[in-house]
């Protein structure tokens, strides 16, 4: 089975080696630059999803430079626009490359847009995951996500899942 | 898929040689090696006669893996930019992503090794491979499933997800 391979002399030379002689690997390490590169290649519904998975996945996934490197990403790829979609009538607005880059998963969403109703739909192109929003209070500033793909996010246990931009929006 | 560059003109290969974690001593050419950036920031550094890498902590499984895959990289490699300087059409990267897809379609435990192998050996494209496979892999999973996965102690704040 070992063809072309011939036990090393080196082992007999030097013996500290054998402590690392442990066979496979075992897979309960992930180093922490690996951890956020896979993360960073999710979806942002998985995300949502995986913030239960342990106190340091749900600190990663938040942590600030973590959300820019994902949505930089998703805007590399030409993926990186988030569309707000309102119920009642008014205006749809795109939030442009450069908007969505500001944005922050655990913050808040920043409007400044008129005529924004109080109910409306933070749509993730790239995912097509579908976030409902409603308008967190009344001078239309704040953005509170209260549903991701049709799901309250109350009854998993993520009421209070915002979505943050500094930026304002175009409209479409 | 035979590779398209001849033997015979080639120089003497220089070889180097890499030892697994379990002790055995792989001979390759210089080139393939030279794929880990960590094999290449050493290199200069050591002696002709005294190129020898003791990899702790890769399994000989695993290696042999990691060079059939620096094996294929560097030889498409040198028929791609010989198809392109003879202005013939190739589809030569095409070819490798396919391979690349079916080199990696393996199971959870060696997935898991390549990925901790390219990235000790920090053998860039390896790695990107290792890492968008093992996102397909997770992306629709439940966290239960995740912690199971990767030997993750439950300890979130967060209440569970309701498992379907």
């Amino acid at each position: 089975k070992r063809d072309g391979k011939s036990y090393s002399k080196l082992l007999h030379v030097e013996v500290p080696l054998r402590c690392f002689l442990k066979g496979k690997s075992n897979h309960s390490f992930i180093p922490n630059d690996v951890l956020l590169e896979i993360l960073r290649r999710l979806p942002l519904k998985s995300l949502v999803r995986f913030k239960c998975v342990s106190k340091h996945w749900c600190s990663s996934i938040e942590d600030p430079t973590f959300v820019y490197a994902h949505l930089a990403r998703a805007t590399e790829k030409g993926m990186g626009i988030i569309k707000i979609i309102s119920d009642y009538g008014a205006p749809d607005v795109i939030l442009t490359d450069r908007d969505y880059q500001l944005l922050e998963l655990g913050g808040y969403l920043t409007v400044g847009v008129e005529g924004l109703q109080q109910k409306c739909v933070v749509q993730t192109m790239r995912t097509s995951a579908t976030m409902h929003a409603t308008m967190h209070d009344n001078l239309g500033q704040l953005l509170k996500v209260i549903k991701v793909d049709g799901i309250p996010l109350s009854t998993i246990g993520y009421e209070g899942y915002y979505v943050k931009s500094l930026a304002s929006f175009k409209h479409m | 898929m035979k590779d398209s560059f001849n033997p015979s003109i080639e120089p003497p290969k220089k070889t180097v040689t890499l030892v697994s974690s379990d002790g055995y001593d792989f001979e390759v050419e210089e080139e393939v090696a030279l794929e880990s950036q960590v094999i290449k920031d050493g290199f200069e550094d050591k002696a002709v006669d005294d190129r020898e890498y003791l990899l702790f902590n890769v399994h000989s499984d695993t290696l042999e893996l990691i060079i059939k895959y620096c094996e294929k990289h560097v030889s498409s490699r040198k028929s791609i930019s010989a198809a392109a300087a003879s202005s013939s059409s190739s589809n030569g990267e095409e070819a490798l992503k396919e391979w690349d897809e079916h080199f990696i379609s393996v199971d959870t435990n060696t997935l898991y090794d390549i990925l901790m192998a390219a990235d000790y050996l920090n053998i860039k494209s390896l790695l990107d491979l290792a890492i968008q496979k093992v996102a397909d892999t997770i992306h629709g999973r439940s966290p239960e499933q995740i912690r199971k996965k990767f030997n993750i102690e439950n300890d979130s704040i967060i209440d569970p997800w309701a498992s379907e």
